[in-house]
């Protein structure tokens, strides 16, 4: 009986070990995302703050392209892409970086009628970066708590 | 947990996800939307052989479809939970839950 309860809790932690290793391996390498969002918030930035509105829709098209290209690249170095239920150490990193991207280019877009675009670009630019290297960090610690909590060599 | 309990609880776990490999490999693939053959080796951490073995069984069971792009050693392949195969899984991690309290 105490085997099938071993059996049994080995099982539950490969299946817990297995559900989080998509997410553990999308851990962002703090240098390489930080440098592709700041560049995309710039270029974003610039379309906004030179072509008024929304931009050309031919820029933010390219720029939407850009961001699939980057994750289709992402996918591949990592050999997987994580869906579903994640940790719940990820949740709050996770939450807090689409909340503060979103605000980040929902501004940018408000503040484009307001300011001159060379003012614009560089503001938007240094507020990505601080969310990205921010977001990084956070979440490695997270994925270190998450490794601790299953026993995951990292 | 009574005996009527558990025996009626021990019901929900697959036989197919028995194999401690296969459940390892339906809970990578039920939590990402493709997983290549090369991240699932490294994660079971087996042979080419075993992993082709474990997946072929659970491609039978009609639990994940198998894709392959690119021709020779730059070839990638990667699998896909099925519908099916993400309902079982779930069944059979939440009976383990279950029994485990």
């Amino acid at each position: 009986m105490e085997t099938d309860e071993h059996r049994l809790r080995e099982q539950l932690l490969a299946a817990d070990r297995g559900e989080a290793a998509a997410w553990l391996s999308w851990e962002p390498p703090v240098w390489r995302h930080t440098a592709f969002f700041t560049a995309w918030t710039i270029g974003f930035a610039l379309n906004v703050g030179l072509g008024g509105g929304l931009g050309s829709a031919t820029v933010n098209l390219l720029l939407t392209f850009a961001a699939l290209g980057f994750l289709g690249v992402e996918r591949a170095r990592a050999g997987t892409y994580p869906d579903g239920a994640m940790p719940p150490e990820l949740r709050r990193p996770v939450a807090w970086s689409m909340a503060l991207f979103v605000a980040v280019v929902l501004t940018t877009w408000a503040l484009a009628s307001t300011i001159p675009w060379w003012l614009l670009a560089p503001l938007a630019g240094a507020a990505t970066f601080v969310a990205m290297w921010t977001y990084s960090r956070t979440y490695a610690a997270a994925c270190v708590s998450v490794r601790t909590r299953l026993g995951v060599a990292s | 947990m009574s005996e009527t309990t558990a025996s009626s609880a021990l019901a929900g776990l697959d036989p197919a996800l028995n194999a401690p490999k296969r459940l390892a490999i339906m809970a990578v693939l039920a939590s990402s939307s493709s997983t290549d053959f090369g991240f699932l080796r490294e994660h079971l951490q087996v042979s080419d052989s075993d992993l082709s073995k474990q997946t072929a069984a659970l491609e039978q069971a009609g639990y994940l479809t198998v894709h392959k792009s690119g021709r020779g050693r730059g070839g990638v392949t990667s699998y896909q939970a099925t519908k099916a195969g993400r309902a079982a899984y779930k069944r059979h991690r939440d009976t383990l839950r279950a029994l485990l309290g």
